[in-house]
């Protein structure tokens, strides 16, 4: 106990009045006093950026079929991918306030269960978007055909390649305190710039369908 | 194991990418059913292949490697899959979907006219490749060409190998000849009238609940003409992809099929 005290104030949570060690724990953050070697980012930086290049050249080089599997109860594939990209940004909303609950940002709320609650939303954000970038690479591809599609190809792209650098950072012990909001703020600004750029686009343009 | 799950949500998302690709992989040919018999010897050996690729790389334990793999084995897999089977399905679609005969001409007003008969049943459409378009149904029968469409008339007689008469749109009137499309009739006498391909495609009925709407004519010098409405507003159609009747319009993809006299 001596020496988590000797640790003074954590710079993670600013307010370090409340007693949110065991969260703390998970991001792994330490006292910024001691000198200690960082681990590296590159691997994560890496293979990021290996994904969304490889996802790019894919959706480029591949011819577009127009078609992909579907899933049943709506009236077209659009609207499946419209509203799969909807729940996803749903989550991704719920990602964001769990994350500030969880480094107390959001006043004094900090619950016990933000955790838990960041990571389960964070998976079904992610696997609701898997359906959607598959049947964009595969049925449509990279597009460029105004700035809206290309906007949402290069935001598609960037949003899986920065998804694999955030699952790559988050083991990693020791980290600067800015490193996982930073990459999850891109993820999470990607993926909203996506949903802007298709859903949102989709309902103005056609309507709210099903 | 807590540090593991972060590369369990990937792995998974890989999973399910490859599963929905291979499975995607599979479904493009039978989009056209007929072409299953012929496109799938080809076709069926790779997705599994591929699969068993996916899954061993991510068995791998360096976590980098499986979600790069997938979009590489997939990029290979349709470039494998897919040639063999285009002449497949776009022959089989021949054969299922076939008319007696098109007619194609023009209007007075430089628009592009297709009319196409099965048995004394006939489908019209009427556009100029900019801003307008007109669908139309009827008869062809003795020699008569009848058809009506919406706040549209038109009638017509063939003489020989040359349709003429005139179409009444509102209080605008215009006449119009056709000739046969030559290069289908040909061969439609080397089978003994077993049919030709069609010549007038429109998009899906499904696509058009989801609010759009196209149509495209193949003209017999292997061109296309057509129009395609985009938010309300006709504009140039780009042509039909001819092995997936599909076509690609500000990244949304429109699904197109031949228009048969009868079939609805």
């Amino acid at each position: 106990m001596s020496q988590h005290r000797q640790g003074g104030a954590r710079t993670v949570p600013r307010r370090a009045s409340e007693p949110t060690i065991e969260v703390m724990r998970d991001f792994g953050a330490p006292p910024p006093s001691p000198p200690r070697r960082r681990p590296s980012l590159l691997v994560p930086l890496v293979v990021g950026a290996g994904v969304a290049v490889a996802l790019g050249v894919y959706g480029r080089t591949h011819t577009p079929t127009g078609i992909a599997v579907n899933v049943a109860g709506f009236s077209s594939p659009l609207t499946v991918k419209v509203w799969l990209g909807t729940g996803a940004a749903f989550f991704a909303v719920i990602q964001l306030l769990s994350a500030l609950a969880m480094w107390g940002r959001l006043g004094g709320f900090s619950p016990s269960w933000a955790g838990a609650a960041h990571r389960w939303s964070g998976r079904i954000a992610f696997l609701l978007t898997v359906p959607v970038a598959v049947h964009c690479l595969y049925a449509l591809g990279f597009a460029d055909y105004d700035t809206r599609t290309l906007l949402h190809s290069l935001l598609g792209c960037f949003f899986f390649g920065a998804f694999a650098t955030k699952m790559l950072t988050l083991p990693k012990r020791g980290l600067a305190g800015w490193v996982l909001p930073t990459v999850g703020g891109a993820v999470f600004v990607a993926l909203i710039g996506v949903f802007l750029t298709s859903s949102v686009w989709y309902f103005t343009t056609f309507g709210i369908q099903f | 194991m807590k540090r593991l799950t972060p590369l369990l949500t990937l792995l998974s998302g890989a999973v399910t990418a490859a599963v929905l690709f291979t499975m995607s992989a599979q479904a493009s040919p039978p989009g056209t059913q007929p072409a299953a018999g012929g496109g799938a010897p080809a076709a069926a050996p790779a997705p599994p292949a591929d699969a068993a690729a996916d899954a061993d790389a991510e068995a791998d334990p360096d976590a980098a490697a499986p979600d790069e793999e997938p979009s590489d084995a997939d990029a290979r897999r349709p470039a494998g899959t897919s040639p063999p089977t285009d002449p497949d399905s776009s022959s089989a679609g021949t054969e299922v979907t076939s008319v007696e005969q098109n007619w194609i001409g023009e209007l007075e007003n430089g628009a592009t006219i297709a009319i196409t008969v099965k048995d004394g049943k006939a489908e019209a459409y009427v556009c100029d490749g900019r801003s307008m378009e007109l669908w139309l149904s009827g008869t062809v029968r003795d020699g008569k060409i009848e058809l009506t469409g919406k706040d549209a008339k038109l009638t017509g007689v063939i003489r020989g190998d040359r349709a003429s008469g005139e179409m009444i749109v509102g209080v605008r009137r215009w006449k119009f000849t056709a000739r046969p499309d030559d290069t289908s009739t040909d061969e439609a006498v080397v089978k003994s009238g077993s049919g030709t391909a069609p010549a007038i495609y429109r998009v899906t009925d499904e696509t058009r609940k989801a609010g759009f709407d196209g149509g495209w004519i193949m003209l017999p010098d292997g061109t296309q003409i057509g129009i395609v409405t985009w938010n309300g507003k006709p504009i140039p159609a780009p042509p039909l992809d001819p092995a997936f009747n599909s076509t690609v319009v500000d990244g949304v993809t429109l699904v197109a099929e031949p228009v048969i006299p009868g079939a609805r």
